[in-house]
């Protein structure tokens, strides 16, 4: 066997084995806070395949993928413009740092107050988390642009949009794929958050009250949940992403 | 007028950069004309201000004082009918962009039409030996197939004028030698007028028409020697002609700011 399958076959054998340790280990257990592995597994699939898909699933990461679209849309252009402009980023700079220091769920209440309970106030508050790794990466990236790259533009005599849309946006493409990855996961966190705040549904509201309730297989059932889909987010992101920035990994792999 | 006016001028050009006691002095004052499809090459020592002299006759710097005039027309940014190719072909070619694509690029605003753009990329690609290079990306070529790409991109763009910073600096003796052959080449069938700077004088004297020598920084022009060597030029043949041992020994004087004679000078307190 070669390195790579070696590699292969450990990436796929490691979690079997730790799940088969942990089905081991909590086979026939009567710890109510630790219920057998099986018990959590056919607790999962009453609750999530896929009676509760449609009443807390895909709400929350309707919430989720808004708020990290919303990032993005905002967070990309406003970096950028901010890369580009010195006097707009002198201004900013401490703007952005004072609101990128509040702690999140410091404002939840603030997003009550001002949004209510329901879907807005939790997009809300993702963004707020989500838009700050987009915008603070994108702003190195423009800065970081190869100022040899924008004199063969400039050149050319290429047009003010076309040096934006095709030098300096895949230019700073990089930085702004490691933001989007960081918001990425910062949604989920931020997700799940702020559904444990007034709110009536989701899957950080079903774990909650499961907790309350002392469902525990079904508290568990939602963790389990999260793993997964924080694990296939994160799958997705890097699938597009090696995509998208081919040339950069290519470009790297040559100069090395 | 403009028949009369020569292709390039430069008058009085100076360049401060920054200021204060911080201020560099890079270039004092330069003067010359460049003529239409003439092959002019500056030379001059390390760091006495090549690039920014380039720099300021792409109109991609504006000068501290004098001007720029290409036709008689005073310029600001980069004339439409002007190319250039940088030193460092890693950073003036966009990684994401295919070789066609980088080519098309700078063609997107003159509009010209599918067929016609095609045409002009698949002709620069072959004017440059790389027909079959269009699909990939630079960081799958060699420096030399990279900056042929650099220079098909600046043939397709059909410039009047074509600027050259250090061009083959980075590039092994063999490349060098092909690119030089090349650039006469296409100097010869598309007529395009050449300024080309190097730190190499054997270079200078093999490609131009005329040397233009710098002083060191402040750069001046400390000489402009007429290039009389026939054409075409032969990297074996023209280089074994004693003018050219003749060219390339006083333009060296020149950049090294010896007078004739002071050679034997230096020779001695060399050994
Ligand atoms: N942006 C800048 N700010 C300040 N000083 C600069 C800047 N660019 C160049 N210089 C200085 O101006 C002088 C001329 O630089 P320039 O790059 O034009 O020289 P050069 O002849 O092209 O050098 P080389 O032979 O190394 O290519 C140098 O002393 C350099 O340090
Ligand atoms: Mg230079």
């Amino acid at each position: 066997m070669n390195r790579r399958s070696v590699l292969l076959t450990l990436q796929i054998a490691a979690p079997i084995l730790v799940l088969l340790g942990w089905a081991l280990w909590s086979a026939g257990s009567t710890n109510i806070f630790y219920p057998p592995l099986t018990k959590i597994l056919s607790v999962f699939r009453d609750t999530w395949v896929f009676d509760r898909v449609g009443s807390d699933v895909v709400p929350s990461l309707t919430n989720m993928l808004a708020g990290f679209a919303l990032s993005i849309v905002i967070g990309v252009p406003l970096g950028i413009l901010i890369g580009l402009v010195r006097t707009l980023r002198t201004a900013l700079a401490p703007i952005i740092e004072f609101v990128r220091a509040i702690p999140p769920p410091a404002l939840i209440p603030f997003g009550i107050v001002v949004l209510g309970v329901g879907t807005g106030m939790k997009v809300f508050i993702i963004l707020m988390v989500g838009v700050f790794p987009v915008l603070m990466h994108t702003i190195d990236g423009v800065r970081g642009v190869d100022p040899g790259l924008l004199d063969s533009a400039r050149a050319y005599r290429v047009s003010r949009r076309d040096r934006m849309l095709h030098v300096v946006l895949p230019a700073a493409a990089p930085q702004i794929f490691a933001g989007m990855r960081i918001s990425l996961s910062l949604s989920l966190i931020l997700m799940v958050i702020s559904e444990m705040v007034a709110s009536t549904r989701g899957i950080g509201y079903f774990i909650l009250q499961a907790q309350r309730t002392f469902a525990i297989p079904e508290m568990w059932s939602g963790m389990v949940l999260l793993g997964i889909l924080g694990y296939l987010f994160n799958l997705a992101f890097g699938t597009i992403e090696r995509r998208a920035l081919r040339w950069h990994h290519g470009a790297r792999k040559g100069a090395s | 007028m403009t028949d009369e006016a020569p292709m390039l001028e430069v008058r009085g050009l100076g360049k401060t950069y920054g200021d204060g006691p911080q201020a560099v002095h890079a270039i004092d004052e330069i003067n010359f004309t460049v003529a239409r499809s003439e092959f002019v090459c500056v030379v001059g020592p390390s760091g006495c201000g090549k690039t920014t002299l380039l720099r300021c006759l792409a109109g991609l710097m504006s000068a501290s004082t004098g001007q720029v005039s290409i036709e008689g027309r005073r310029l600001d940014r980069t004339p439409e009918e002007m190319a250039i190719v940088f030193q460092d072909y890693s950073r003036s070619l966009f990684p994401w962009m295919s070789v066609e694509q980088n080519i098309a690029f700078p063609l997107r605003r003159k509009r010209l039409g599918r067929a016609k753009q095609q045409q002009l990329i698949k002709d620069s690609l072959e004017a440059v030996n790389l027909a079959d290079a269009g699909r990939r990306y630079p960081w799958q070529l060699s420096g030399g197939m990279q900056q042929r790409v650099a220079i098909a991109r600046a043939l397709a763009y059909e410039p009047q004028v074509l600027l050259m910073d250090e061009p083959f600096a980075a590039l092994d003796a063999q490349t060098r030698a092909d690119l030089e052959d090349l650039t006469l080449k296409l100097r010869h069938e598309y007529g395009v007028t050449v300024v080309f700077v190097t730190h190499d004088i054997d270079e200078a004297v093999y490609l131009a028409d005329r040397v233009i020598a710098l002083t060191p920084r402040p750069t001046r022009v400390r000489e402009v020697i007429d290039i009389d060597l026939p054409r075409p030029r032969n990297q074996l043949t023209t280089k074994e002609l004693p003018d050219f041992a003749r060219l390339r020994g006083h333009v060296y004087r020149q950049v090294r700011q010896l007078d004739d004679g002071a050679d034997q000078r230096e020779a001695a307190t060399a050994s």
